[in-house]
């Protein structure tokens, strides 16, 4: 019987596991943390009085359903450390809690290690991280994923220490600047500020809101979002990157060129809020010699053979930057096309 | 008929190379389309020829249609353009609105080929938004450095003089451009989109797209199983990902053609002697799932196309729809506890994920009815409820447009609606029915919010 080894547990992984369960196929899940669910297990729900597509409804039920089928043996505290192939088959070694584990006969993996956040990279300016007025986008999301809001027809709790009267969003960071190793757009992190703006906007309508960028994004198919739009909303924006945080006492200064007049000018605000580029995964180093794959020149990875040849697969942001949407979708067709080779191979 | 065949793929509209034994079938020729995945007859009528086509799976891939934006301008698109030698060249997007990524990508190779081919040209480029899909970034890098020049505007800060002079103003720039322009068309629906929604029953599209934008359908489902969407059939943003959408497409028909399982185990029956031909589950249900069965004279629900939600069944005015399944059981201990109505697809994953939290059912000690969706609510059946137990109850369903059965929460809504209506007339409480929306990653607000409910109601 055919086993396929997937290594991350996170949406990637689940969708490729659930897919290939519901086929038939034996799967085993390696997943580094005591649990799967990866980052997006803590991104909250931004709908207003309507759904904003953040498509996070997708994703509980992949997870729930990883949990529940038997043909799914999920290997949490797994983080694989070796690998190697021999007679067409692959042999994984697992640093677990305890010890070494070593699990063969395996017909093919599936690489799904994701994407690490720019703040785990703790590169930029070091000051920013010791205000509380300022916070990422992450932190946004946590707060969001725990919103009582909704039901309770309350006001979103911030779960900051102050009460913002204004907030501001900056994109681009660790995104589209060489000096960050990441020339990239990291393509998500429009649509999602833009969508906590909107929650924001919904729970305060006073708030003062404002969003810096560098070239709005389509992000994960915001097909009606405009500049229009963001005025409607009363979101102002700044159609520029900004030139200097100014973390004066009272309000952030935010220091920028104002486009319109031609000249500086300055924006103030109570909370600052900063979007998180997407950069390569730690492991994807280890994989690209392990397993024969390119590094490209942003860190992430490409297949050099296809995975019907060297029965390595890649899954979800391992291989750029992407939204949920279409991570699970290409999740879902990687699947299918290791399901498609197994009933060939029947035939 | 001319005759009959049999294919595992049709396309409407444009083709693309595969290995799946497929036909090609003009949009114009298509008249009819009967039967459900794995077995679809489409009905074509190509020059007064009849015939009728036997096809597993259908790909409806029509282009966008592209309006031009200014007269005297051409295409981005086109190969065939204007270079004049004195006057520059000047490549216009996001006018008048921001335009999809694929714009940005087809903006950007024109300008690099123009300024390869003519070194000393000079380039403008104008632009709201670059917007970056597959290499785009390096395109752009490769543009800026090849010194073609971006000017960006904002709202208000570019004017079109009589469709040939750019004007263009932004802080110190102040600038009249006249030369070739070469602007991106906007992109709009696909010739035939209404006429094919109507012949495939799909449900009312996007801004004139035949998708509904609805998270459930992503990338390219069409609501209807076995029915795919690409392209200017699909929406605004169906080229941004063309690639992936494609490939996941073609792996979902090879996915079919292995096989198609129904969707659960229980049959749905239509009694052809109740069943009056009223149409009403045909226009209510979102799959496209029912059809008319010419031999019985009655309407017919299609297994495979089903996907459970059971609205046919609570809407059928004279009830002719049976399935064996008592899918509107409550389920709880205590008779007196309040009744929860939950759609599986929200509130029943939240409450399961607000368990693995926090280690508590918040659902405990409430009676629950779980439905395959909310809009599966029927008067009647609340009415039986109200009077056979003194609790109250609430339902729950999903976000507005994030439901999978995509219409299902308006539906639901109209029912409630109806419900406080009667109530009233009937001057019994209107307070004991309630209508709440939920998205399943609200747990918190879930468990927070049963919780909150059961003291309100002991007070």
């Amino acid at each position: 019987m055919t086993r396929i080894g997937v290594i991350g547990g996170g949406i990637a992984g689940s969708s490729v596991a659930v897919e290939l369960a519901d086929a038939g196929i034996e799967v085993l899940l390696f997943e580094k943390s005591g649990e799967i669910g990866g980052q997006i297990k803590e991104f909250g729900c931004k709908a207003t009085d309507i759904c904003t597509r953040c498509n996070l409804c997708l994703v509980d039920s992949v997870f729930n359903q990883v949990r529940r089928d038997k043909s799914i043996k999920t290997k949490n505290n797994h983080k694989v450390i070796d690998a190697y192939k021999e007679d067409g088959l692959f042999t994984l070694y697992c640093d677990t809690d305890k010890r070494e584990e070593i699990y063969t006969n395996i017909d093919k993996i599936v690489l799904a290690t994701g994407y690490r956040r720019w703040s785990e990279l703790e590169t930029g300016t070091p000051e920013i991280f010791d205000d509380k007025r300022i916070i990422w986008s992450g932190e946004f999301e946590e707060m969001l994923f725990k919103r009582e809001d909704h039901l309770q027809k309350k006001d979103l709790d911030l779960d900051l220490d102050f009460e913002p009267e204004s907030a501001l969003f900056i994109q681009c960071n660790g995104s589209r600047s060489p000096q960050e190793k990441a020339a990239y757009c990291s393509r998500v992190c429009c649509g999602y500020n833009y969508r906590i703006a909107r929650v924001l906007r919904e729970s305060f309508p006073e708030m003062e809101l404002g969003i810096f960028f560098i070239d709005i994004q389509e992000a994960g198919f915001l097909t009606d979002l405009s500049f229009q739009r963001l005025n409607d909303e009363g979101i102002d924006y700044y159609n520029c990157k900004p030139l200097r945080i100014n973390k004066a006492a009272g309000k952030i200064e935010i220091a920028y060129e104002d486009q319109q007049e031609g000249k500086m000018a300055i924006a103030k605000t109570d909370l600052l809020v900063l979007s998180e580029g997407i950069h390569p995964g730690l492991e994807n180093e280890l994989w690209s010699k392990l397993f024969n794959l390119q590094l490209t020149d942003d860190g992430f990875l490409e297949e050099i053979v296809p995975g019907s040849e060297s029965d390595v697969y890649l899954a979800g942001t391992i291989s750029g930057p992407g939204d949920i949407a279409t991570t699970i979708s290409k999740s879902k067709a990687v699947a299918n096309q290791i399901i498609y080779q197994e009933k060939e191979v029947v035939v | 008929m001319a005759g009959k065949r049999k294919f595992e793929l049709a396309w409407i509209g444009d083709k693309e190379e595969t290995d799946f034994e497929s036909i090609q079938i003009s949009a114009e020729d298509l008249v009819a389309c009967q039967g459900e995945i794995g077995d679809f007859k489409l009905i074509c009528n190509k020059e007064n020829q009849p015939e009728e086509i036997n096809v597993a799976n259908i790909i409806i891939n029509l282009p966008y249609q592209e309006e031009p934006v200014l007269e005297k301008a051409d295409s981005l698109f086109s190969d065939d353009y204007d270079i004049n030698e004195d006057k520059p060249v000047i490549i216009l997007q996001d006018y008048p609105e921001l335009s999809a990524a694929v714009i940005s990508q087809a903006g950007l190779e024109k300008a690099l080929e123009i300024k390869d081919n003519y070194p000393d040209k000079e380039v403008y480029y104008l632009y709201q938004a670059m917007r970056f899909i597959e290499d785009n970034d390096r395109l752009y890098e490769r543009a800026r450095e090849s010194e073609i020049i971006f000017l960006k505007f904002d709202l208000g800060q570019l004017k079109i003089i009589e469709e040939e002079i750019i004007h263009y103003n932004r802080e110190d720039i102040d600038l009249k451009l006249n030369g070739n322009i070469l602007a991106a068309p906007e992109l709009k629906p696909a010739k035939e989109t209404e006429r094919i929604a109507r012949i495939f029953n799909l449900a009312d599209g996007y801004k004139e797209y035949l998708q509904l934008d609805n998270i459930y359908l992503q990338p390219t489902l069409s609501g209807k199983r076995g029915v795919y969407l690409l392209k200017g059939s699909r929406g605004p943003t169906a080229l941004t990902y063309f690639e992936e959408e494609l490939d996941f497409t073609l792996n979902e028909v090879s996915k079919n053609l292995a096989g198609v399982t129904e969707i659960d185990k229980y049959d749905r029956e239509v009694d052809d002697q109740k069943c009056i031909l009223c149409y009403t589950c045909y226009r209510v249900c979102p799959h496209g799932a029912i059809q008319r069965d010419d031999e019985l004279n009655s309407m017919k629900v299609m297994d495979l196309a089903c996907q459970g939600c059971n609205l046919c069944l609570s809407r059928c005015p004279t009830n002719a729809i049976q399935i064996e399944d008592d899918y509107l059981k409550i389920e709880g201990e205590n008779e007196q506890d309040p009744i929860l109505i939950i759609c599986e697809n929200s509130a029943e994953i939240a409450a399961e994920k607000y368990n693995s939290m926090v280690g508590k059912d918040p659902l405990e000690s409430y009676q629950k009815i779980e439905v395959p969706c909310v809009s599966t609510v029927e008067r009647g059946q609340i009415f039986e409820i109200l009077s056979k137990y003194s609790s109250d109850i609430m339902i729950l369903g999903c976000v507005s447009e994030a439901c999978k059965h995509l219409t299902g929460h308006d539906r639901c809504q109209q029912v409630v609606e109806r419900i406080k209506e009667d109530l009233e007339k009937l001057e019994i409480e209107q307070d004991r029915v309630h209508y709440e929306r939920l998205s399943p990653r609200m747990a918190a607000d879930l468990g927070a919010f049963l919780a909150d409910w059961k003291e309100a109601l002991k007070q």
